[in-house]
């Protein structure tokens, strides 16, 4: 590759003191006021946009030369079962030329449909049948959306909180609260919904 | 940053065919066309490489369309060491889930520990004193040297070279030596913890690191001479698995991958953590982004990991090597026999852990593979409320269909070789 064909270096810039600002100048323009939630923590700003204009998002975002992101890092999920809308979906990105960092998330419930960015990032195409897989998000305009981890006739998606993994739900009579469902469990049982039940 | 002049290479050798012209590059995901829909004609063959393969490093399954010898698509299937950490970190107190993330990327577990600790350390805002930072950066940066000799021994064995691999591992034995000796485990040592170590290195650590270092470039050296300037290994790796830099980017790969590739993004230097920032190391790019770039790169990181700790354990400050926090790590032994307020903290940090407010974080280290990066949610329990973690194999897997495209099916073994993967990081 000849020198001037080479990617510019990001090293010479440091890292933001708050991560992500940079990309909100652009999600601004796109999004209006009231449907986005910005939140910093820990310095990493998380930008939430409404479901259905993601892919626009992304597209702004990686190609806009003031963002950049064009490095997708990972998505994930993360499952609150007393929410409405119980996953956040978050996509995180990277621009190599400004050394930041960005977190986009989406709410969605189970039968939302999550538009694919596998067209926009190829390398979220694993990430997201990761996702598919082991949360059960149903996501449209995939390529190719299989299980990935586990064996295609797998039942349940087990990331979710209510899928119990540890410990077979026997009852005995000094335990009776183990056959309870994991919506009744005590919190201290596993496969229990956190904050569900006080502990007695 | 310094960045090294890229690598020395002069790109051209007989006997590489190129990719056949017309035949339209195939984009698994993104570009429109996927392998369900190639049109498997009579001259295509499907066969299966793997789970079993010597040369998969571990249980990944390849499907790969033969058109003649050449590879026309590949399709990586992985989830045979699925093992759920994610989920078992939700039912694990914090300093619990270490043991488990040793078992992520087994080659280099103190670099997991590190991304975990980090992570869960950044939730709780407590900071390592300045000791444990550096006892840190060697233990990681020794375990990047171990995993980096297991790298190069079984790639150039995938190759048919068998000598480097006795060399190779003669050397990360005596890395396992010290491991042993700070930790009693050679392997899976859980050695870093959340708000510091497991203990102080004892006294024999400097002298047995100092030993290493000292020996250790020359080895380097021993390596090379069998591999770099080697006639057979050139022509099987010069030009094979060409990734571009945008499209390395573009599938999220990270470590000697990426930087194989001419990008110098390394975490130490992008984000630096632990103390890296105050040590003086350079980030090795390659110049064609093909297998023997990818070589280049892991060989010069070695020597570069191997200044990092030479500098670390000359300027090792005393001190405590772990935080103040009460909260967070055991109180010392002897404060036990006389002190009732040290010994319920004992009781309570050791049955009930500590609980880190509510709140989100990611944090990333350099693992000897890429970007190995922790999303931690916390909802103010003793256990994480959700731990995603990103495995630098993962995205660098994802990639290896655009890699193989055209090339010849012998040389599969080779690109598979050269992005370093390790299966339990990638099914986790």
């Amino acid at each position: 590759m000849p020198e001037s064909q080479r990617p510019a270096v990001i090293a010479p810039v440091p890292a933001p003191v708050v991560e992500g600002e940079r990309a909100l100048l652009v999600i601004r323009e796109l999004v209006a006021e009231e449907q986005l939630t910005v939140s910093v923590e820990h310095s990493q700003t998380t930008a939430r946009i409404p479901l259905g204009r993601l892919i626009e998002v992304a597209v702004a975002l990686r190609n806009d030369p003031r963002a950049a992101y064009e490095m997708p890092v990972t998505m994930t999920c993360i499952d609150w079962p007393e929410r409405d809308l119980r996953f956040q979906v978050e996509y995180l990105l990277r621009s190599l030329v400004h050394n930041d960092l960005i977190t986009l998330a989406v709410a969605a419930s189970e039968d939302d449909e999550v538009p694919s960015l596998a067209a926009v990032f190829p390398g979220m195409e694993w990430h997201e049948r990761e996702c598919f897989d082991l949360f059960g998000l149903k996501i449209v305009d995939h390529p190719n959306l299989t299980r990935i981890l586990l064996p295609d006739d797998w039942e349940g998606h087990p990331l979710r909180k209510d899928y119990v993994s540890f410990g077979e739900p026997v009852a005995f009579t000094h335990n009776l609260e183990w056959a309870l469902s994991p919506q009744d469990r005590p919190e201290y049982l596993p496969g229990a919904i956190r904050g569900a039940v006080e502990r007695p | 940053m310094t960045t090294l002049p890229p690598i020395r290479g002069d790109g051209t050798l007989p006997n590489r065919v190129p990719r056949q012209e017309g035949v339209p590059r195939i984009h698994p995901g993104g570009q429109g066309e996927f392998l369900d829909k190639i049109e498997v004609g009579e001259d295509l063959l499907e066969i299966n490489m793997g789970p079993q393969h010597p040369a998969t490093h571990g249980v990944l399954r390849l499907v790969l369309s033969l058109d003649g010898e050449r590879v026309r698509a590949c399709k990586p299937d992985i989830g045979y060491l699925h093992t759920g950490f994610e989920k078992s970190f939700e039912s694990h107190t914090y300093q619990q889930c270490i043991p488990l993330t040793d078992r992520m990327d087994y080659l280099a577990p103190p670099i997991n520990n590190l991304g975990f600790a980090l992570a869960a350390e950044k939730l709780l805002g407590v900071e390592v004193p300045p000791r444990g930072q550096y006892i840190r950066v060697i233990v990681a940066e020794l375990s990047r040297i171990a995993s980096h000799l297991i790298w190069l021994g079984t790639h150039a064995l995938d190759l048919g070279a068998t000598t480097a691999f006795m060399y190779c591992w003669r050397e990360r034995d005596k890395v396992l030596d010290i491991m042993e000796w700070i930790s009693g485990v050679r392997m899976m040592t859980s050695f870093i913890r959340v708000g510091g170590l497991m203990a102080d290195v004892p006294e024999e650590f400097v002298p047995m690191v100092r030993a290493f270092v000292a020996e250790f470039p020359a080895r380097v050296d021993e390596y090379e001479g069998l591999l770099t300037s080697n006639p057979i290994f050139r022509q099987r790796t010069i030009g094979l698995g060409v990734m571009d830099a945008a499209t390395a980017i573009s599938y999220g790969c990270s470590g000697g991958t990426l930087r194989g590739s001419g990008v110098p993004y390394d975490v130490r230097k992008a984000a630096p953590y632990s103390s890296y920032d105050q040590f003086d190391f350079d980030v090795p790019v390659g110049v064609r982004g093909d297998v023997y770039d990818r070589y280049l790169v892991r060989v010069r990181e070695m020597r570069e990991a191997c200044r990092i700790v030479k500098q670390a354990v000359e300027g090792l400050p005393g001190g405590p090597v772990n935080t103040s926090d009460r909260k967070v790590v055991l109180p010392p032994r002897a404060e036990i026999d006389n002190s009732m307020e040290s010994l319920i903290l004992h009781f309570k940090i050791s049955t009930e852990g500590f609980r880190p407010p509510p709140g989100r974080v990611y944090s990333a280290v350099e693992s000897a593979r890429g970007e190995l990066g922790f999303l931690m949610v916390s909802d103010g329990g003793n256990r994480p409320y959700r731990c995603k973690v990103r495995g630098p194999s993962f995205s660098n897997l994802s990639a290896l269909s655009y890699m193989v495209q055209d090339e010849m099916v012998a040389d599969v073994v080779a690109v598979v070789g050269s992005i370093d993967i390790i299966l339990g990081d990638i099914d986790r």
